[in-house]
This record gives C-alpha cells, sequence and structure tokens, in this order.
C-alpha cells in the first residue's frame, strides 16, 4: 500500500492511520484545501470541512477505495477521482453555491451524492462497466450531470 | 431549436458553477419535445414540462413549472437512467414560487431514462414523464 497526501489548511487538524486519512477543519473555518491521494486497496480517506470556499480533491486508485466527505457552507468544492474497480464516492454538501465532482474509471464503482441548498451542481463521470450514480438535491436552481459511458 | 408545449419563461437561474461544468461536457442546443401536465388551482392555471435538448453526445433535461407569480409550491424531479454503462438515480427537489426553470439534469452515454417532474401547488399535484432510449 502506498499512501501520501499532502494539504495545505489552515485551521486544519489531519489524522492518519494505516490506509485511512481523516480531515477536519475548524468550525466556521473557511477557504481551507485539502489534497489527499492514495494507492493500494481498501484505502479509506473521510472528513468534513466547515465554512465558505473550502476545497477537497481527493485521487485514489486501486480497489476496493473509498472517499467520504462532507462539505457545509457556501461555494465549497469537493472533487473526487477514482480509477480501479469497486471504489466508492460519498459527498455531502450543505449550503448554496456548492460544487461536487465525482470522475471514475473502471468498473463496478459507485458514487452517491448530496447536496443541499441552492444552485449547486454535481458532475458524475463514470468510464467502465457495472457503475451506479445516485445523486439528490434538496433545493431551487440545482443542477446534476451524470454521464457513464 | 424548437420549443416545447406551454414553455414557461425560463429564469435566468444562478447555476453557480454549472456552467463549467456544462461546458466541460459540451452539452448543447436542440430541444426536443417533452412531456407536460396542467391543473387549475388556486392563484391561476399551474403546468409543468420536461425540455429535453440533445446534444454533444448527450441530453439535457430541465424540469419547468409554468405558474403564476402568487403561486407557490414544491416539486421533485426525478430521473432514473439504467442500462449501458451502469445506473444512475438523480432525485431533486425543493420550493419554487411562480414560473421558471426548476432543476437541470444532463445525462450522456448509452441506456434509457426516464424522468418524472411532480409539481404540488394548491393542495394539488401534478406529473409530467419523459422517456428517452438508446444511444443519446
Amino acid at each position: 500500500m502506498n499512501f501520501r497526501n499532502a494539504f495545505a489548511a489552515g485551521a486544519t487538524a489531519l489524522a492518519l492511520t494505516t490506509g485511512l486519512a481523516a480531515l477536519t477543519t475548524a468550525a466556521n473555518a473557511g477557504g481551507s484545501t485539502v489534497s489527499i491521494e492514495q494507492r493500494g486497496y481498501g484505502n479509506g480517506v473521510g472528513g468534513s470541512q466547515t465554512g465558505r470556499v473550502n476545497r477537497l480533491t481527493v485521487y485514489q486508485q486501486g480497489n476496493r477505495n473509498a472517499a467520504v466527505s462532507t462539505q457545509a457552507g457556501s461555494r465549497n468544492r469537493a472533487v473526487v477521482g477514482q480509477a480501479g474497480s469497486r471504489n466508492s464516492a460519498l459527498t455531502t454538501q450543505r449550503g448554496g453555491g456548492n460544487v461536487v465532482g465525482v470522475a471514475q474509471f473502471g468498473s463496478r464503482h459507485t458514487a452517491i451524492t448530496s447536496q443541499d441548498g441552492r444552485g449547486n451542481a454535481v458532475a458524475v463521470i463514470q468510464a467502465g462497466r457495472g457503475n451506479t450514480a445516485t445523486s439528490r438535491q434538496v433545493g431551487a436552481g440545482n443542477v446534476a450531470v451524470i454521464v457513464q459511458d | 431549436m424548437s420549443t416545447i408545449m406551454k414553455s414557461a419563461p425560463q429564469l435566468a437561474a444562478p447555476f453557480t458553477g454549472a456552467s463549467i461544468l456544462m461546458a466541460a461536457l459540451a452539452f448543447g442546443a436542440a430541444v426536443t419535445p417533452g412531456a407536460s401536465d396542467a391543473v387549475a388551482g388556486a392563484g391561476g392555471p399551474v403546468s409543468c414540462a420536461i425540455k429535453a435538448s440533445h446534444g454533444g453526445g448527450g441530453v439535457t433535461l430541465r424540469a419547468v413549472v409554468n405558474a403564476p407569480d402568487a403561486v407557490s409550491g414544491t416539486f421533485r424531479f426525478r430521473v432514473a437512467k439504467s442500462g449501458g454503462g451502469g445506473g444512475a438515480n438523480i432525485d431533486q427537489s425543493g420550493d419554487f414560487s411562480g414560473a421558471g426553470s426548476l432543476a437541470e439534469v444532463s445525462l450522456g452515454g448509452d441506456g434509457t431514462f426516464l424522468a418524472r417532474l411532480s409539481v404540488t401547488a394548491a393542495g394539488k399535484t401534478i406529473e409530467c414523464s419523459e422517456k428517452i432510449a438508446g444511444a443519446l
């Protein structure tokens, strides 16, 4: 298992265990950027960001990896890229003007996104077979883009 | 571009970030007919429609309600995709007031897409549906 992470976030605490990364930004903080890259099998990353203009980028390569993230506030962005098979991405955003993008390449991936607020956008791209995408948006003026090929 | 029946005036909805995503996917423009429903309720008639725009290898489905400004209610727009590279379910819901675009879904790839829009106002619910099958 090869694990690497790089992040630059004021008021961000990062706790690591083998194959697991957890991040949490302080309440009401904002403007933090977290970037995590994992390769291998059975990795997991999870955490939450609160405030405005937070950024979370996760890339996982391998099998059975999981990325779980929560962002609360406005104008937050979460981007998850996964390659391999049976990987999963679960993102939750609350607030307005948030954006989440999930790109999964391979087979039998799962992407689940949930957004509460106005003017949110989600884009899920899945290339391969047997992938599933579930997106839930509550609020007006939201946009969802799903491409599976 | 052709428009659909009972087309409600489209609001300039602030799709923050959406324009980037949409542009990246290069979804386009040609509008084809969808399905609609209407009911006369308190404050005036309310109708719903699903507008489909094909282009760029995909289709964009927009949930639209046509109602007087004084009418408010709730909506739920669900899109299910089966076949092709996998399955997808999209569930969008919220409140509305007056006419406008409620939510938008863009889809790409092969498969069958079933979209359903339900609008509830003044104690009455109307529904619209649209089914698109085959390669987009």
